[in-house]
């Protein structure tokens, strides 16, 4: 039997402890949060009735919802406690300037309140540095274990990845459902598809969504993937340990140095995996090769959003039920020298909070509430995604100790995203949707959490995220992925920690 | 010691007495009211004959009580006759501290009948140990008396025509007053036979009045000077008409003839040192919870349009206390409508500033049930409604946008 000591139990650390737990091994893992999010009653009413009441459920946790989170998800203001976030820099002595760092000490990671929306990488995304297929067996493995909802019908599926397990997707929005099926009919433009959004959100058994519509201030019913519920399930396994509330500050070869209330602790084990969120992981990994003083980019997926209406739709009621994500995604291609492509989603915003919206109209708030009003039942609200080329961070070391993060967009970026918007409002307007003027806005670098590719596979780690010269500590967060493309990364990070902790087990069996 | 406070239940007897047991004092009051604290009392007002027992045992008679309207000729004011019978009663019990709470308007020919009446009482102070106290102007404490009055006058207003705005007031704080009046009953030598307790330095009672709307009432106050014969006229056709208001012109000419005095010595004497005005204002004002709750009447009322719930109140001054430096905003405009004028176009949601606070309470009143306006019409409005209200938003909107360059920068 042999000993793994993994640091996190984010959505990466969880996907590599069960196949390492189901090969038999013993798996210590070493989380520095003391407990997850504590989540929604079950049986709240649902989104609509709570505006009727007035619930101040829906100002958040100890009234975190009044938090100015304008540049950030407005998950983090209406699910989190002010705190969620508060000890993941310090903790792990990150120093992010210019760069919206965002990061959790909490059982199951950000997947708490991540957006759950999953794409397969194919070899593009990869860069070719890890051949997709050597994927396929984990993503349907982790589609299992996601409880990936959505179809293979529609011209997003490729896009997303053909052939998983999926169950049935969830009803959409009469909103998105229209936009669909206007395109339906029209039929692709050549350079822009659409279709629903793939999401780790059950629509089947027992923790099937309830479509109460408060997705965006948190899961009541454990619908949405969330890998703190994994890790319960997980604790059925007598070889393994959970140790909560320690941080891990160093690793070397065999051990992790952690403290926990002011005292230091060590864990040996024949492996250290880290799965500390990129940034933190990405630290850990450079201490342990000493590598000081060096500057390497980490990439993020910068993003943008736009609000859009549908015309043939104002004046309609809200709908009653749905779920709060996601509801549809669509791709551009972008042409010109950089790669591929932008992916975009779309959600509903009678799913959201007119707040969240209005902080970027230029209207007052009264005017804005009105203005919502009316548009609302045909306002969608767009997120558009670039891939990670047009990000310009780096991190650097330093001799303290501590990870210095520079944030910043490539030069490119700006054109690009109004390449984008113009190549959008065309395809929206086909579909009847236009996109509002003005209301495109660009997200800080960092701030929709798609960070990676600081330690690609096969150019600074091994195909199973080894660091070179520390022999048994590996990588296995997004830090490792040899890119960050447009599309989502979390489901292909967890396929990949699945792919190496399955490698592992089996060589450390044979 | 064993003190004797007369009009031990009113403005200033309540906390005088209150502050003398603090010091171990015995206390005896003489008033009609029964005083709020548990000492010996004694049911007296100006014309009843001074009781029997009260004096046993007396040091020193802090003698505040005061009659306000007399139906009878002035040379029988009933402030006359009492604090004579008051004097003489003590001077019999042997009692030397006699002191007589008096005012700066104290003067010979002063030009409203207080000011005369307490001249004339200052003037039969006879005794070594009998001396009169020339109180200011009396501020801070509950909203009781004039200064009750003078509180209400600077918030109601925008603009408040005035008489006397030019002439200098010297005010006290309620508490130094309780003091300095202390002080004088405790003393041993008697050297001077009048004490201004006052401050030395006077502001004009415009500029008070300004100073009260800004520190008590958070708003700006324009004040416009009357004159004073154009009052009195004003006064007596409003007096003379059958009307449910009756404007004593007394008050309008102790206004009239307010006079300084210089105080310093006597302060220094007996070593007080008053409190800064202007701080001690501030400390009337309303604390910061409250004056969050009403901006977040305001504010609340700007993004929907109709009165909030205490509930949504409570979340918005908790709000501002966990997220936005918990200090209310000096607002431009009290009124919830002329507020969106001032509302910043562009830039950072900061909860510190206007902005911010107004994002916060958009964010309140997005959790509805409020009765204003929503952002969601759940079972829709209507095509015809939808666009409608979407042309006014916008033609609203569009003519402020201007106006909110301008009024807002900054904010
Ligand atoms: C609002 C929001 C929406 C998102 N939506 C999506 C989406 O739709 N699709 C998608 O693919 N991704 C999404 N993401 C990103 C997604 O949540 C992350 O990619 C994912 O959670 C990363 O998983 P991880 O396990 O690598 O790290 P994390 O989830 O960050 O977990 C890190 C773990 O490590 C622990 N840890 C950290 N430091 C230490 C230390 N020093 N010692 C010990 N333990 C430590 C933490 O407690 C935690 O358990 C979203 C993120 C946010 C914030």
């Amino acid at each position: 039997m042999t000993r793994f000591v993994i640091v996190g139990t984010g959505p990466a650390g969880i996907s590599a402890a069960r196949p390492l737990l189901e090969a038999g091994h013993e798996v210590v893992l070493l989380d520095a949060g003391t407990g997850r999010l504590a989540p929604p009653p079950a049986d709240r009413p649902a989104l609509p009735d709570q505006r009727r009441l007035g619930r101040s459920h829906l100002l958040g946790p100890d009234l975190g919802g009044l938090r100015d989170m304008a540049a950030y998800s407005p998950k983090l203001r209406t699910c989190a406690s002010p705190d969620f976030v508060d000890g993941y820099a310090p903790g792990n002595r990150l120093e992010p300037h210019g760069f919206a760092l965002v990061g959790t000490m909490a059982a199951g990671g950000l997947s708490n309140l991540w957006g759950a929306v999953c794409s397969a990488f194919d070899d593009d995304d990869l860069g070719g540095a890890l051949p997709a297929a050597a994927l396929d067996e984990s993503y349907r493995r982790v589609a299992q274990r996601l409880g990936l909802s959505g179809t293979d019908g529609d011209d997003m599926a490729s896009f997303h990845g053909r052939g998983l397990p999926l169950q049935p997707a969830l009803p959409l929005t009469p909103m998105a459902q229209g936009l669909l099926d206007r395109y339906r009919q029209q039929g692709g433009a050549g350079d822009f598809s659409l279709g629903r959004s793939r999401l780790a959100v059950r629509s089947e058994g027992a923790h099937a969504c309830v479509l109460d519509q408060l997705c965006l201030w948190g899961c009541g019913v454990g619908a949405i993937y969330n890998s703190a519920d994994e890790l319960d399930q997980l604790r059925a396994f007598p070889h393994l340990t959970v140790e909560p509330s320690v941080t891990v500050t160093r690793v070397g070869p065999g051990w992790a140095e952690a403290v926990r209330d002011g005292e230091i602790l060590s864990f040996r084990g024949d492996r250290v995996l880290l799965a500390a969120g990129p940034p933190a992981s990405a630290r850990l990994a450079l201490a342990a090769m000493g590598w000081v003083d060096k500057r390497l980019p980490i990439r993020n997926a910068p993003a943008f959003a736009f609000a859009m209406a549908l015309p043939a739709r104002l004046g309609r009621g809200l709908p009653n039920r749905g779920f709060g994500l996601s509801q549809l995604s669509f791709r551009l291609d972008l042409g010109g020298p950089m790669r591929n492509h932008a992916l975009g989603l779309l959600y509903d915003a009678a799913t959201l909070a007119a707040p969240d919206i209005a902080a970027h109209l230029p209207l007052t708030r009264r005017g804005a509430a009105d203005f919502l009003r009316a548009l609302m039942p045909g306002l969608a609200l767009g997120l558009v995604y670039l891939p990670g080329e047009y990000s310009a961070n780096s991190v650097t070391l330093r001799a303290d100790g501590i990870l210095d993060i520079q944030g910043g967009h490539a030069p490119d970026f700006y054109p690009a995203m109004r390449r984008t918007l113009a190549g959008l409002g065309r395809n929206f307007r086909r579909l009847g949707a236009w996109i509002l003027p003005g209301s495109a806005s660009a997200y800080l670098p960092g701030a929709e959490v798609h960070y990676g590719a600081v330690l690609p596979v096969g150019q600074v780690v091994s195909a199973l995220g080894e660091l070179p010269g520390v022999p048994g500590v590996h990588v296995i967060d997004g830090a490792v992925l040899p890119r960050v493309p447009a599309k989502h990364h979390t489901f292909a990070v967890m396929a990949n920690a699945d792919r190496i902790a399955c490698k592992l087990a089996g060589e450390a069996s044979s | 010691m064993r003190i004797l406070i007369t009009g031990g239940s009113g403005y200033i007897g309540t906390p005088l007495l209150a502050a003398a047991m603090a010091r171990g004092h015995e206390v005896v009051v003489l008033s009609r009211r029964r005083p709020a604290a548990p000492v010996q009392w004694f049911p007296w007002d100006l014309t009843a004959p001074v009781p029997r027992d009260c004096l046993a045992g007396i040091d020193a008679v802090l003698h505040l009580a005061h009659q306000w309207d007399s139906s009878r000729p002035e040379a029988e004011d009933e402030n006359l006759i009492g604090t004579r019978a008051l004097l003489a009663a003590a001077r019999q019990a042997g009692i030397r501290r006699f002191v007589l709470a008096s005012s700066i308007s104290a003067r010979e020919g002063a030009l409203n009948r207080y000011g005369r009446l307490k001249w004339t009482l200052t003037s039969e102070l006879t005794g070594t140990d009998e001396v009169a106290a020339r109180i200011g102007l009396v501020y801070g404490g509950p909203r009781l008396g004039q200064w009750g009055t003078m509180c209400a006058l600077a918030g109601k207003l925008a603009i408040l025509p005035m008489i006397g705005t030019d002439k200098g007031i010297q005010p006290i704080h309620l508490d130094d007053l309780c003091e300095g009046l202390l002080r004088l009953a405790e003393r041993s030598e008697m050297d001077r036979k009048t004490w201004g307790l006052a401050d030395p330095v006077s502001v004009t009672f415009g500029a008070w009045l300004r100073l009260l709307a800004r520190t008590i009432h958070h708003k700006r106050l324009i004040v416009v000077p009357l004159p004073l014969l154009l009052v009195l006229l004003a006064v007596r056709v409003v007096n003379a008409l059958p009307l449910p208001i009756k404007v004593d012109p007394e008050r309008v000419m102790g206004l009239a003839g307010i006079t300084t005095i210089d105080s310093s010595g006597d302060l220094t004497a007996l070593g007080l040192a008053l409190r800064p005005v202007e701080l001690a204002l501030a400390a009337e004002g309303p604390g910061p919870r409250r004056l969050l709750l009403r901006e977040g009447v305001i504010l609340l009322r700007a993004v929907a349009g109709s009165r909030p719930r205490l509930r949504h109140l409570r979340a918005y001054a908790r709000g501002v206390e966990r997220f936005g430096g918990a200090k209310p905003l000096s607002l431009p405009t009290t009124c919830p409508t002329a507020l969106r004028a001032f509302e910043p176009i562009s830039g950072p949601a900061d909860p510190t500033r206007l902005k911010g606070r107004l994002s916060m309470a958009f964010t309140i009143a997005d959790i509805g049930a409020h009765g204003g306006a929503t952002a969601y019409a759940q079972n829709g409005e209507g095509r015809v409604r939808a666009v409608l209200g979407l042309v006014r938003t916008l033609a609203v909107e569009g003519l402020l946008l201007p106006i909110r360059l301008i009024l807002g920068r900054g904010r």
